[in-house]
């Protein structure tokens, strides 16, 4: 078999060297530059979940001054109370389900999680309690705050 | 009846399954095609409503639809099961026998998000716990959630990775599987006769609000996660398909008897927990 001599050896690895140093370069270069894209990509997903504040609104008739009135928004329990308006988030803290009203409190329909009529946590895989809502007077409406976060 | 005669039938009986699986599967990606104009992701339970009751057979396509997507999970689950009982994933390249088995999560996810796309209360409560599930995943977890379910109400994004990214994948990767792109004439006769049969006998109704004592358990294909949802944390929802794939796909790796053994049995211990799952009536149901 004829070998190269060191010269061409030389030449050739100095070539397929820079070669590679080039071709390494532009693949970090790549890389870097795709890893970039998806940290924005997931910055950005994650900012689209957690945009602006969402609110629920509903008339004053029925619920001012009629201790116990209730009323049910989009996710959200609203309810009149000796101390003022209160209300609920209806998503079950342990993954997302709508609880469903029940005689003395509630109960997720998903894993079968209960929470008390002040929406604290009795039994099931649920974390915590239903997670109480800010409530604004504007006028003769009532206004449920029912996501956080944004403006 | 000839020894060779007798090879040629167990030959047919033995391809029965992955042959029912393709012509299932054809079936469910034409009905779906048909189905697609009159689906709103905006709307999407009033489309379905629409379909069920304003326009004339369809509710039979959406059955046939249903129930052939059905049918190609269940040819695909008897014919993985067909392959292992033989130990023919030995006999298989690698790689094909990685696609495949990757085969299984891609249709589990296109049956998932197809039942996501009714928009119904069970439908929504499907989705919040996929969402809560796949949240856990680290550092990409809220990602996959936006990407694969979107972020309101709206359910276009599912519709698009339903038609757009499961069904293509399994209509690109079954086909190279099998190395034929039609199933033969049999079983496609088979396939329409069988989900003809069942979409004209038994409709699929969607459903309202829940009253108290009833529980959501989203579609049949995830009862089992729904089930060990309750009892297991969240993350397990990701982390236990993902086992049980990764150790179908293993399997061929695994070459002496007792590791097989063993895996096939912790497999089946994962089945069985998916089994008991299913039965586990979630929530008990008392006020
Ligand atoms: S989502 Fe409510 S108990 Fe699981």
């Amino acid at each position: 078999m004829e070998r190269p001599s060191k010269n061409d050896d030389r030449t050739g690895v100095g070539s397929s060297g820079r070669r590679a140093f080039l071709g390494g370069a532009v693949v970090w270069a790549a890389s870097a530059v795709a890893a970039g894209a998806i940290g924005a990509m997931v910055t950005a997903f994650r900012a689209l979940g957690r945009r602006g504040t969402s609110a629920w609104e509903t008339d004053g008739a029925g619920l001012d001054g009629v201790i116990g009135a209730e009323r049910l928004g989009p996710g959200v329990l609203l309810r009149s109370t000796a101390e003022g308006p209160r209300a609920w988030s209806l998503r079950c803290p342990h993954l997302g389900c709508t609880v469903i009203r029940t005689a003395d409190g509630f109960r997720c329909p998903c894993h079968g999680s209960r929470f008390d009529d002040q929406g604290n946590r009795l039994e099931g895989p649920a974390p915590e309690g239903l997670a109480p809502l800010p409530v604004q007077r504007v006028g003769t409406r009532w206004r449920v705050r029912t996501r956080e976060g944004g403006a | 009846m000839s020894g060779s005669r007798l090879g040629g039938v167990g030959a047919w009986i033995q391809g029965a399954w992955g042959r029912g699986a393709l012509a299932f599967l054809w079936m469910a990606v034409l009905s779906g095609v048909a189905l697609a104009p009159f689906w709103r992701g905006g709307q999407a339970r009033e489309s379905l409503e629409l379909l069920d009751g304003g326009l004339p057979w369809g509710w039979w396509i959406r059955g046939l639809h249903v129930w052939s997507a059905e049918g190609a999970l269940v040819c695909t689950l008897l014919h993985s099961l067909d392959i292992v009982a033989r130990r023919g994933e030995g006999r298989i390249p690698p790689g094909a026998w990685t696609r495949s088995v990757l085969l299984l999560p891609a249709m589990v996810a296109a049956m998932a998000s197809g039942f996501l796309m009714r928009g119904d209360a069970s439908a929504r409560a499907a989705r919040e716990v996929l969402r809560g599930v796949l949240a856990t995943i680290p550092a990409l977890g809220e990602f996959l959630a936006t990407m694969l379910l979107g972020t309101d109400g709206d359910l276009t994004v599912v519709g698009l990775q339903h038609a757009g990214l499961w069904t293509l994948v399994l209509v690109v990767v079954t086909p190279e599987h099998a190395r034929r792109t039609w199933s033969d004439g049999s079983a496609l006769a088979f396939a329409l006769c069988l989900s003809a049969a069942l979409a004209g006998l038994s409709s699929r109704p969607l459903d309202g609000l829940p009253v108290d004592g009833e529980v959501l358990r989203g579609p049949w294909v995830l009862w089992g996660l729904q089930g060990l949802l309750g009892r297991l944390p969240a993350w397990t929802g990701w982390a236990l398909p993902i086992l049980g794939v990764g150790g179908l796909a293993l399997l061929p790796r695994v070459r002496r008897p007792w590791a097989r053994r063993g895996l096939l049995l912790a497999l089946g211990l994962l089945v069985l927990a998916w089994i008991a799952g299913s039965l586990e009536v979630v929530g008990d149901g008392t006020p």
